[in-house]
């Protein structure tokens, strides 16, 4: 298959923020200015945004056999640039005060998107590792972007150790698979003796990525280590990206459907809610809990795609969104109050903040709120669509699961409202000035909180999200006959 | 006049972003709140004057479509049940306004903005149609709440704030996965279609399936109600919740469990009610003795109280599960009684409160001397609580037991000591605080000031008038209580009961809302309907 002009178009959101990413380059090759570096990065953001809900951009196409553009990834495309904007209007003030050196930072950013990006189409095994390496590379470098402090060096060392021997279970993996059945792409049917270890290999890679259990060890001092900006980056884009990936590489490769598969996803899914939330409980750091919520979250989005069908699908793409949008809210009020080297991460810290910061206390707590999972909150929609695709294909073991884990879960989200709420110390807390662009994001955020919990109409299902899986699927099927 | 109910329950809503755009002034926010809840009190009434008494259906009806893709609609209505539980949380807001007026002086805004919040999420709560409307209002009147005890409460507060958050969004994460699955059963939220068809036989649920989605709903009312072993939150909530806090949660939240299990749990799963039915009159009896016997017992004037709630609530959920008519009247009657009384009561705690700074009834006694005033209102209120003839919580007693009667004599025996402990505790309370030897540090207590009898002028009027005039309010609730019992399919049985026995006092069924001195009279008619729908 060649690449035509059609193609090129279909995949012009990676390549505009290719080029983004070249234009920041010579931008600081010539002059640093940290605010040209963050508005060019931002401009090609949002310009990438446009060009893929461009006219032309409607149905399936298969650009060379690594990338297949359909409304799936159309949709986790437009997510997942939402969420890199948001994460860089985030980093601006942050960087700001903290960073001498901040206009790289821009670059990495800008690299790690792409890869992110590359992941909700790839349709191919080297798609998914390209993209999964064009995303970790440049996180090392982001964990350890302040290297003046001890805890983000050892945040972006255990990282790349971590993702480094992801990695090799991942190859290792889509070796095996490729001596089954000689392809590489995740529509090939494999049936043999080594098709199941290798999807199982594949899953530990994909596992460690999305910090489920029994491979969550690493999150929470990764996160407590990130700056916070990286950190929302790390929540949201990074982990968004492999979901999508995820879901897509299990209904394309039919694996869905084998009982091993499910099993192990089965347990993946309800070990994750519940270790998540049990290990959450005791925590007094933001960070590390927001790490130990996010292993919860996975578990809930695990039970989405186990679960498997078109309302499923559905769901998991709305608990995506509905989670990336209430973790950026936390992480970026978070950052936009870090004062220099300081970021208010400890409980006591947070003291008393809606009385110093009402607008940022109330975000914080509808973050908190839209995790728990209270109602008029996305949070509980993205909750709601999960058990309503249980209920319907009665998936109770892994529904009771989620509604016993977020009876639990509420304890904690809870206890950082209490400290937001209560009085605030003497002397009070010395936050950040926030800046607009931070507020500007945080807004944005809290707009989608709000909105989508009280009038959740998206037109989601307008897109075929699970048509496109399907489809692909079948065709697949199809060829190989 | 069409859109009166959508009024009713976003005007407090309304006022409360309202405030968050005013400043800081304490003394306008508090006009503009005592305005709105005023305003939505005073609208309310207009529900009761357009309210059609004889019929059963839902009136002002507002149905909207809300979500697609699962079809949520905002879909709402008011019959004989919810009507006068709208009515008392209008009410009981208004008082909540007033009385936090000059005791809340911290963070006023942010109070009352939360106040105001609580109240729409309370009225939605009994106007939902659909069941996930149901469950989001249930769950928003939670947030308001739980700040509300957390932020203005007492010392222990945070504790008791998050304790009842988490028993109640336990309880409820159970309702939602029941009302999912009724939703995969029947492919509808609309609580009207789905008990509508149960009723005519047209939609069926397998016994096993009711079984457990009655378990579903029902632990989370009983949890709310609170109903014995789960009822540990409330004397928490209640005693570290502000005033306005406590009469709110004794006074409203408490019923929205009560009015679950009328709304839902008889007519959506009758099977099950039956059968669970004699295990949970047990809990209700084993409750009200418990709470009666606890109250006696404790050092704390407003825990006593939280304690007096669970007894009462108990006499509630007994009533309920008799699937008796006049018992089930009864149990409505009494659930807005006791959210005057002990709304009542836990406002005058309040007030003894603000002026000794203490709960602890050892360090009262002889209040009666320096406040004769509050003595007297404290003394109605207690003598209401206790069921005193021509008060308001009598009518309610007599009926639930009359009905229970029906189901089981001994059921009655058992729930008539309520009335005698709560003499008891009540008098025995009463006499501690308020008469004997003033101490030295009460001596020179103010007596009630013209805002705080503004307060509990209304709440005592409005005692006399339900112990009095019950036949205007009975009248109203009657054809609704009758149509759940119907539509479970519960009554038919319980009728053929109540014919079997040749009572002076009972005439024939349905007649709740005639008074039983002209119900003797009127046994003689053959035809009880003819008196219902005249």
């Amino acid at each position: 298959m060649t690449l035509d002009a059609a193609g090129l178009l279909a995949i012009l959101p990676l390549l505009i923020i290719g080029a983004g990413t070249m234009a920041v380059m010579a931008a600081i090759a010539m002059k640093r200015n940290h605010k040209a570096a963050a508005a060019l990065s931002f401009a090609a953001i949002i310009v990438a945004l446009i060009s893929a809900w461009m006219p032309s951009s409607v149905g399936t196409r298969a650009v060379t056999p690594l990338l297949t553009v359909d409304d799936y990834s159309r949709f986790f495309t437009t997510v997942l640039l939402v969420l890199s904007a948001g994460v860089i209007l985030v980093s601006f003030a942050y960087l700001d005060t903290t960073a001498a050196r901040r206009e790289e930072y821009y670059l990495l950013l800008l690299t790690g998107t792409i890869g992110a990006l590359v992941l909700p189409s790839a349709s191919h095994y080297v798609a998914l590792f390209l993209g999964i390496e064009l995303l970790s590379i440049p996180l090392y470098a982001l964990l350890a972007y302040l290297p003046h402090r001890e805890r983000p060096l050892e945040a972006g060392l255990k990282y790349l150790v971590l993702a480094g021997a992801s990695s090799a279970f991942l190859l290792f993996g889509i070796a095996l698979l490729y001596a089954e059945t000689g392809s590489m792409a995740f529509g090939a049917v494999a049936a043999g003796q080594l098709a199941t270890p290798a999807m199982v290999l594949i899953l530990v890679g994909l596992g460690f990525k999305l910090a489920i259990v029994p491979f969550h060890l690493w999150t929470a001092d990764v996160y407590q280590g990130a700056p916070a900006p990286v950190g929302a980056f790390i929540a949201t884009v990074s982990k968004g990206a492999v979901i999508a990936v995820t879901m897509r590489l299990l209904f394309e490769s039919g694996a869905l459907s084998w009982t091993a598969v499910r099993m192990l996803l089965m347990i993946m899914a309800l070990g994750s809610m519940f270790a998540g939330n049990v290990l959450a409980l005791m925590q007094t750091n933001v960070k590390r809990l927001l790490a130990y919520s996010s292993i919860s979250h996975l578990g809930y989005v695990l039970m989405g795609i186990q679960i498997g069908g078109a309302l499923a699908v559905r769901a998991v793409a709305f608990y995506v969104m509905a989670y990336t949008a209430s973790v950026l809210l936390a992480f970026g009020v978070v950052s936009a109050l870090s004062a220099g080297q300081k970021e208010p991460e400890e409980l006591s810290e947070l003291e008393g903040l809606f009385w110093t910061r009402p607008w940022m206390g109330v975000m914080l707590t509808l973050s908190m709120m839209s995790l728990a999972g209270v109602p008029l909150t996305v949070g509980f929609m993205g909750k709601y669509y999960l058990l309503a695709a249980g209920a319907d294909s009665s998936a109770w073991l892994l529904s009771i699961g989620l509604v016993v884990t977020s009876a639990i879960g509420a304890y904690y989200y809870l206890r950082v409202v209490v400290a937001i709420y209560s009085s605030p110390p003497e002397p009070t807390q010395a936050y950040q000035r926030v800046t607009w662009p931070a507020s500007f994001a945080l807004m944005l955020a809290t707009a989608v909180v709000l909105w989508l919990g009280v009038y959740p109409r998206l037109g989601l299902h307008r897109l075929d999200l699970a048509g496109s899986l399907r489809s692909a699927e079948q065709r697949s099927t199809a060829t190989t006959r | 006049m069409r859109n009166l109910l959508n009024v009713v329950l976003f005007l407090p809503s309304v006022g409360a972003l309202l405030l968050l755009f005013l400043p800081r002034r304490p003394s306008a926010i508090r006009i503009i709140a005592l305005v709105f809840s005023l305003a939505t009190f005073v609208l309310s009434l207009g529900l009761l004057a357009g309210f059609q008494a004889s019929s059963a259906e839902m009136q002002f009806i507002t149905d909207k479509a809300w979500i697609q893709s699962p079809t949520i609609r905002y879909y709402i209505g008011v019959d004989g049940i919810s009507l006068f539980l709208v009515l008392l949380v209008t009410f009981l807001s208004v008082l909540c306004v007033l009385v936090s007026w000059r005791s809340v002086q911290e963070h006023v805004k942010e109070f009352f903005f939360f106040l105001l919040l609580l109240e729409t999420g309370t009225i939605g709560v009994f106007l939902a149609l659909d069941l996930l409307l149901f469950y989001v209002f249930w769950e928003v009147t939670l947030v308001p709440m739980y700040f509300l005890i957390g932020i203005w409460g007492h010392e222990r507060r945070i504790y008791a704030a998050v304790k009842f958050f988490l028993y109640t969004s336990i309880g409820s994460l159970l309702m939602l996965v029941g009302i999912i699955w009724l939703h995969n059963v029947f492919g509808t939220f609309d609580y009207l279609s789905i008990s509508h068809g149960i009723a005519i036989g047209a939609l069926k649920l397998s016994y096993p399936q009711q079984f457990w989605l009655f378990l579903a709903f029902f632990v989370a009312f009983a949890i709310k109600v609170p109903l014995f072993p789960l009822h540990t939150w409330l004397p928490d909530a209640h005693v570290e919740a502000p005033t306005a806090g406590s009469v709110m949660l004794a006074g409203v939240l408490l019923k929205m469990g009560a009015y679950g299990m009328l709304r839902f749990c008889l007519p959506l799963f009758p099977d099950a009610a039956q059968h669970f039915a004699p295990a949970i009159i047990a809990l209700a009896i084993f409750g009200i003795i418990y709470g009666a016997l606890v109250s006696m017992v404790q050092p704390d004037l407003k825990k006593l109280i939280a304690y007096s709630s669970v007894s009462h609530l108990g006499f509630v959920v007994l009533g309920i599960f008799c699937f008796n008519e006049i018992a089930i009247a009864g149990a409505l009657y009494q659930m807005i009684n006791h959210g005057v009384s002990t709304g009542m009561l836990f406002l005058l705690v309040g007030m003894i409160y603000e002026r000794s700074h203490t709960r602890e009834i050892s360090r009262m006694g002889g209040l009666a001397t320096p406040a004769p005033a509050l003595a007297t209102y404290f003394l109605i209120a207690s003598l209401s609580s206790i069921g005193l003839p021509l008060l308001n919580n009598f009518v309610g007693e007599f009926l639930i037991l009359v009905g229970v009667k029906q189901a089981r004599l001994l059921y009655t025996v058992l729930g008539a000591t309520a009335a005698v402990l709560s003499a008891i505790y009540m008098l025995w309370m009463y006499q501690r605080v308020f008469l004997g030897e003033t101490a030295d540090h009460n001596k020179h207590m103010p007596d009630l000031n013209a805002r705080e009898k503004l307060i509990l002028f209304p709440a005592v009027a409005l005692m006399v008038i339900m112990g009095i005039f019950s036949p205007y309010f009975l009248r109203r609730i009657d054809a609704s209580t009758a149509a759940i019992l119907n539509k479970g399919g519960l009554a038919p049985k319980q009728h053929v009961r109540i014919n079997d026995t040749p009572h002076p006092f009972v005439g024939s069924p349905g007649t709740v809302s005639v008074p039983w001195v002209s119900k003797r009279m009127h046994s003689a008619h053959p035809s009880g309907d003819s008196e219902r729908r005249p």
